[in-house]
Parts: C-alpha cells; structure tokens; sequence
C-alpha cells in the first residue's frame, strides 16, 4: 500500500521535531558544560586570591616578629611569592576594573617591597624605618582581609555567580551600571581608600608617580613657534608642507603641542610631531607613511640617523642598539657624559631603508631624565671590577656606564660585554661598591646590531 | 484519532518552516562556532623583535603580534599614531601597580578591552601597519604620554573613566592615566 501524503507529511515532520529536540538538548548540555568551566575557572581565581590575600597578612604578621635573618629571608620571599599570585588572580576576575585597582595597587606594593628588601637588605634584620613601613601594611592587610572575608561570604552565600556576573557584566559595560560583586568588591576598595603612601626602592614606589621631567631647559614657547619647531624639525624627504595642524593639546607630565604637518591629502601623509611648551623641545615625532623594500645598508642608516642629530643640534650621543624591521631600523641612542655612558638619557630614531629619510624620533625618557650629572669617579678600577665577573665568561669590551635602577635611581657602573659559549651578556659591576647590579643577555641577533 | 489536514497550504508551509529552521540550525552550528573558533595562536608574518632582555619580568620578543592584534582590534581604523597610543597604553598598564603585570594579563583581564571580550581579536590577522605600530611602541613610541586608559567618547562607556585625567585625544580616542 501506497503511504497517504498525509503521514509522509507527519513522518517528516516528527523526524525534523525529534531532530531539533536532540540538537537543543546536545546545545544545553554543550553551555551548561561550558558554564561550569567557566564558573570553575573564575572560582580558582577568587579562592585562590583569597587564599594568598591571607597569606600575605600572615607573612607581614611574621615579619614583623622574627628576630633571624635567615627566617626574614624566607618570608620576604614568600611574601613576595603571596603578594603577586593574589593580584595575578585577582586581576582574572570578571568585575570592574575600577572596583580591584586599589587591591591590586596595594598587593603589587606589597611583593615589590619585599623582593626590594631581599635584594637591598644584606643584613636581613629590618630597620626601623622598614619595620613602620611593613606595621603599617600589615594594618592595612587586616583590614583588606576584613573585608575580602565579607566578599566571601557573599560569595558562599550565592549572592553572585561568576558566569551570571559575566554575561551581567556584558551588558552592563555598555550601561555602566554594577554587577553583585562589583558592589562586594567596592566595599573593599572603600575600605583600601587611605592607602598608605609607600616610598621605597622599587618600580611601584609611589615616588616614580610623582617625578618630574628634568630634560625640560628654557623657557614657555608659543603655539606659532611650536608650529615652526615642528616644520623645521621633521625630515619630510623635500615634500612641501601644506598645513601645520594642532591636532592637540597634551596635558601629561611633558605638557606638549602635537602638531600634524600635512604634506599631501591621504592620512598617512601626515607626520605627527610632539613639542613641549616649555622649552620647545620635540618630544616625539612619527610619519607613518609606508617604506618599500630596503636598499641602505645598517651602517647608512646610522650614518643618516647621526646627520639627522647633529643638524637638529642634538650633540653628544652615542649609538647603542639598532633594530631592523619591516624595512624600518630603529636606533637608539644613549647621551655621553665624559667617559661615562649616560643610558637613562636615550633617544631613538628610526630611519626608512628605501631612501633613508628619518620617519621616526623618540624623546620622552631623555626629557624626563636629562641634565648634567655631577658623577662621582669611581671608586673600585676597571681591573678590579672585572675580577667580579664570573671566571667563565670571557670579556670582551668594558666601559663606564650610568645605569637606571627599578625606581628609576642612578647607579654608576662598569659595562662589561661578555660571552659565554654563543651568547653575548652585559654585566654592570656597581663602579663604587663592586656589586654585580645587573645582568642583560643580548637575544638572537639576525636583525639587530649592538653597537659598543 | 484524526490529525489536523496536512496537506493544506499551511501543513506544508509548516514542514517548510521546519525544515529551513533545521537546516539554518546545522548550518550555524557547523559555520557559525567554526568562525569563532580560531584561537590557535598564530605567528605573524615573520615579525621577531630583537631586544635585551631584561631580567625581569617580561621579555617582548614574542608579544609583537599578540599586541598587533589588540591594536587592530581596538584601533583598526584609527590613524597611525592613535594605534602605537594604544599599544603605549597596554605597555604603559604592565609598569602600573593596579594592572597585572604581563602583556597576556593585560590582554586578557576580563573586561579590559572590547575587542577581546567579543574575540575580534582572532577574527583576522593583524596588518602590516598594526604590527609597526606594535613595534614602535615596544620600542618606547608613546603618543598618549603615559597612558593607562582610552576610550571612543562617542559609544556608552563607564562613566568612572571619566573621573581620570584626561592627557589626549587621538583620532576619535581619548587617552587618559
């Protein structure tokens, strides 16, 4: 018997219901998998931040107790060890930047100050003035921990679900509105309001926040000078400028004129050049215009970014490193002072390889750092130095050298370039004390040269 | 028991609907999560850079193109300088205490960057100017002086990030610390 069109048509479309049920069901189960990765995935994280936030309570409670050097060694390290898994954690979880940062400003505080005192405190007893200091976040820890207890709880209590709080979060970034644990997580940050102000000898001291540029010579230029400054500047390979364009006002630590000097109608014929209102100095300059295949050679470029210096006035630098990329070399430059190479003083350039006009120009860190230095001579002798260096390494080449700590101090030193087997490494020997302050390895070199 | 008459308009109207609904539900399982899935992290074209490595705590050698894709995603269509500022600003968040303190924690924190959150980032690869702009700011190009925040003023954004202080404007991006 022939079947009727009738249950042909049922058939079929019990087949196709079936089907999509199945389809929905493996779905279903497909999310809810993901759901609980995710959810456990997030939950690692905030226990984990939890677990360690505690630690780091701990650990300060300790410090401040133990009277041997070898114990106070080992905390500092954990506490340094704590301190960072607790704000890499932390940073991993799905809330609001605004409602962890102090958190996380805080513990960054904490690690980087105990990796500094393992590293400065040879006597491994804490001064007096460290002991305040370490009193004093280990008050603020109780209270962080206070707090983050209470984020717990509302954790434990379901008040929040992380991938509830994400998909939340998704439509609330477009709103700006807050998720549950975004308002659990504020009242941390509340209670983190008077941070204590820490200054001590790492990256994250608050110091480095409050430094003022010292390159900044002469005297407030106006925006009609700035104009030519920027005109008379810029190596724009013979075009003719057509417009000089304040593009902006820049309200940073180098308050600055960014004018855009256009040389045709195309976006990318303009180059954009930075110069600060006080003092007309150029802080940075780019052209961003496209650089076909390279035909100078590493040394022409160099020769054309050292003209380009000398006939912008800039004297007295030295090269030091040259990348080559995307038909582009990049040269960075260090100013010498006497004998003694200045590094925190550096500028680059970068010089295009198919005619080798000058594209690029780079200041920022030697206007911040910039002015005559009375360098104090050395107190420990080339030769004497370099008995510190490792007896394996072999040395190739030594000269004086100031080099910037963390906190952005100064500390004169011997630069010894030294090989061992293939790879090349610069040691800085501390010229005063003969301390090995700091060891760079030089990375493969296909496309870059080390000038020394 | 009778069925309703299927072999009316509406009966095969029906099977139709049916069908073209399971065909587009294949399909954008089989297409759709197919499209999203590419999180292979690839190589750029040949793109190294060459620098010293510090003892601590990051090396940039291989983050060029990770950052070239941020940058594309954030500011594609942005000028040359607004790129390398965005850039600036991931590099700049690595040496501030209340950011994580790794180019991938940057990337990667839950929120920080649109692009990111919606996998834009791995929808194509970066283009020759992104990765410049990348290079340029790994080597210390900072148009936004210091940056730690930027943002569209024309789209919906947090209204605490404009409780910063606001540095620059570049393109259609504001920069702030």
């Amino acid at each position: 018997m022939k079947p009727s069109r009738q249950t042909v048509a049922v058939i079929a479309l019990a087949v196709l219901w079936g089907a999509t049920v199945l389809w929905g069901i493996g779905q279903l189960r497909a999310r809810r998998q993901a759901d609980v990765l995710l959810q456990n995935k997030y939950s690692r994280a905030f226990y984990e931040t939890m677990q360690r936030t505690k630690n780091v309570q701990a650990l300060l409670s300790k410090g401040l107790v133990s009277g041997s050097p070898d114990q106070m060694d080992a905390i500092l390290s954990d506490l340094w060890y704590n301190a960072n898994s607790a704000q890499e954690n932390l940073s991993q979880l799905p809330v609001s930047h605004d409602v962890v940062a102090r958190t996380s400003k805080f513990l960054s505080q904490v690690g980087d100050y105990a990796y500094t005192l393992t590293k400065s405190n040879k006597t491994r007893t804490l001064s007096d003035k460290d002991w305040g200091t370490m009193q004093q976040l280990y008050q603020t820890s109780v209270s962080l921990n206070k707090e983050m207890s209470m984020v717990e709880q509302d954790a434990a209590a379901g008040a929040f679900h992380w991938t509830e709080v994400q998909s939340g979060l998704n439509r609330q970034l477009s709103r700006g509105s807050v998720g549950s644990a975004d308002n659990s997580f504020r009242k941390v940050e509340t209670q983190l309001h008077e941070l204590p102000v820490l200054l001590y000898d790492g990256p994250f001291s608050d110091h480095i926040e409050q430094m003022e540029p010292q390159g900044l010579t002469g005297s407030t230029v106006t925006l009609d000078q700035a104009r030519n400054i920027a005109g008379d500047f810029a190596d724009l390979g013979g075009a003719t400028v057509q417009q000089k364009v304040l593009a902006n006002e820049v309200r940073g630590k180098i308050p600055s004129y960014t004018i855009q000097l256009r040389t045709g109608n195309n976006p990318s014929d303009a180059t954009t050049v930075d110069v600060s209102k006080k003092g007309g100095h150029v802080v940075s300059m780019l052209n961003p215009r496209t650089v076909s295949a390279a035909k100078l050679s590493d040394d022409q470029a160099l020769a054309r970014a050292e003209d380009f210096l000398r006939s912008r006035g800039l004297t007295g630098f030295v090269p030091t490193y040259t990348l080559r990329e995307q038909n582009v070399s990049t040269i960075s430059f260090a100013y010498k002072q006497g004998n003694v190479m200045v590094y925190p003083d550096q500028v680059k350039l970068q010089v295009a390889l198919d005619n080798g006009q000058v594209l690029g120009y780079e200041a920022l860190g030697y206007l911040t750092a910039h002015h005559q230095r009375a360098i104090a001579p050395p107190a420990f002798s080339a030769a004497e130095a370099r008995t510190r260096i490792s007896p394996r390494a072999q040395v190739l080449s030594e000269r004086l050298a100031l080099i910037p700590t963390s906190s952005k101090g100064e500390v004169l030193t011997y630069e010894f370039e030294t090989k061992l087997g293939d790879d090349v490494f610069l040691v800085y020997i501390n010229a005063q004390n003969g301390e090995e302050e700091q060891i760079l390895k030089l990375l493969n070199l296909p496309n870059g040269t080390l000038t020394i | 028991m009778k069925f309703a008459d299927l072999r009316g308009r509406p009966g095969f109207l029906a099977a139709w609907a049916c069908l073209v609904l399971l065909l587009a539900g294949t399909a954008y399982y089989v297409f759709g999560f197919g499209a999203q899935r590419p999180f292979l992290p690839h190589t750029g074209p040949g793109v190294q850079i060459q620098k010293m490595a510090e003892a601590a705590p990051e090396t940039n050698s291989d983050n060029v193109s990770l950052l070239a894709r941020v940058i594309q995603g954030e500011a594609g269509d942005e000028p040359y300088d607004g790129k390398v500022a965005v850039g600036a600003v991931l590099l700049n968040r690595m040496q501030s205490s209340a950011f994580p303190h790794t180019l991938p924690g940057v990337v990667f924190q839950p929120y920080a960057f649109e692009s990111v959150a919606n996998g834009l980032i791995w929808t194509s690869q970066p283009s020759s100017d992104c990765l410049r702009a990348a290079i340029d700011a790994l080597s210390g190009w900072d148009p936004a002086h210091g940056a730690l925040y930027f943002w569209n003023p024309s789209k919906s954004v947090n209204p605490w990030v404009w409780t910063r202080q606001i540095l620059t404007q570049i393109g259609h991006q504001i920069f702030a610390r």
